[in-house]
């Protein structure tokens, strides 16, 4: 089963390799998760020729992740509402049986993606969707 | 051959604990209400509220805990001091009221606030006197489930020529240990409750 840590931080991490001791991290077992789905963007267009042309321009990282109400306790809210507002947020990931390194990520921003499972305040659920700052 | 062994084995070590009573407390009140006369009908579950993963596989998320009582209602109209009763429901619908469920053979003495009744006292007395008259069926355990707080919902319905009330109750609990399993049964199926506390 796939473990996720976030991280947030005021400051850029110095080294990305992941530490188990590292503050303002949590731990989670996400509820839904699927394999980072590559996104890219591409410059298009026609020629005078009539031939079209495609430069691949960019490529990143999407995670799609939601946590349930299982890994959220009451110390979680607070950790996942300062993550969604700090400057640098991490995503490390353990597939098998140590986590990788960390990922330096962004969120699309707006309302905090919290919601509730039948409308039921005490089952709040979080929706992620994070994507690599940096190109691959 | 060895069904029948098996049969035997288990028939004096199924405990049970048929539910003796009910207690409430509204906290913000103080008011009190024990019914010790409930019909067999009565039930209680702690059902699972689920999630599929992306797995496939369900996670749970919390349990729901849903209470059905139903005390007979002849108790009602037999004099004016009955009506605080109704009052009393009736100030309590939509609230949340403290609820511990009484099992096997417990008397109010269980209940945390060890409010033992005294004849004749107050305009509850006759439902509450009646805990020193009712036997717990074939149960010499006991147990008491302390659900906290729930939601408090009750009705009336006529059935088999007595009218009766319904008493509903519910909550979401989301660590199964907040329910407070007390008991002083030996059997091996209250070991299971042993270990959900």
């Amino acid at each position: 089963m796939v473990q996720i840590a976030l991280l947030y931080s005021s400051t850029k991490l110095s080294s990305l390799t992941y530490n188990a001791e590292a503050t303002n991290q949590a731990l989670f077992y996400p509820a839904e998760w699927t394999k980072p789905l590559i996104e890219t963007i591409e410059e298009k267009g026609k020629f005078l020729n009539g031939n079209n042309f495609s430069h691949l321009l960019y490529k990143h990282y999407n995670y799609n992740i939601v946590i349930s109400t299982n890994e959220i306790q009451s110390s979680d809210v607070t950790f996942l509402e300062n993550f969604w507002q700090a400057q640098f947020k991490y995503i490390a990931v353990k597939e098998s049986t140590a986590f990788g390194n960390y990922v330096r990520v962004n969120t699309e921003g707006g309302i905090i993606p919290f919601t509730f499972i039948e409308n039921i305040e005490f089952l709040p659920e979080f929706t992620l969707k994070l994507q690599t700052m940096e190109k691959l | 051959m060895s069904v029948d062994l098996a049969y035997f084995k288990i028939i004096n070590n199924i405990g049970l604990l048929p539910i003796r009573g009910v207690s409430f407390c509204d906290v913000e009140n103080s008011d009190k209400l024990h019914l010790f006369q409930l019909e067999s009908e009565s039930s209680w579950t702690i059902t699972p509220i689920q999630r599929q993963t992306s797995q496939g596989t369900p996670i749970t998320l919390a349990h729901r805990a849903e209470l059905t009582l139903y005390p007979m209602l002849n108790f009602f109209g037999l004099s004016s001091s009955t009506q605080a009763l109704t009052v009393l429901l009736d100030s309590w619908k939509n609230k949340e009221i403290y609820t511990q469920l009484l099992l096997g053979n417990v008397d109010s003495d269980k209940t945390d606030w060890r409010y033992k009744p005294a004849d004749g006292a107050g305009g509850l007395t006759y439902p509450l006197s009646s805990a020193l008259l009712t036997k717990s069926v074939n149960s010499t355990g006991s147990m008491v489930l302390n659900f906290g707080n729930m939601r408090f919902q009750f009705e009336f319905e006529y059935v088999e020529f007595r009218p009766r009330a319904i008493i509903r109750l519910y909550a979401i609990i989301k660590q199964l240990n907040s329910i407070s399993f007390t008991e002083t049964h030996t059997s091996p199926f209250n070991k299971l409750f042993i270990g959900a506390n």
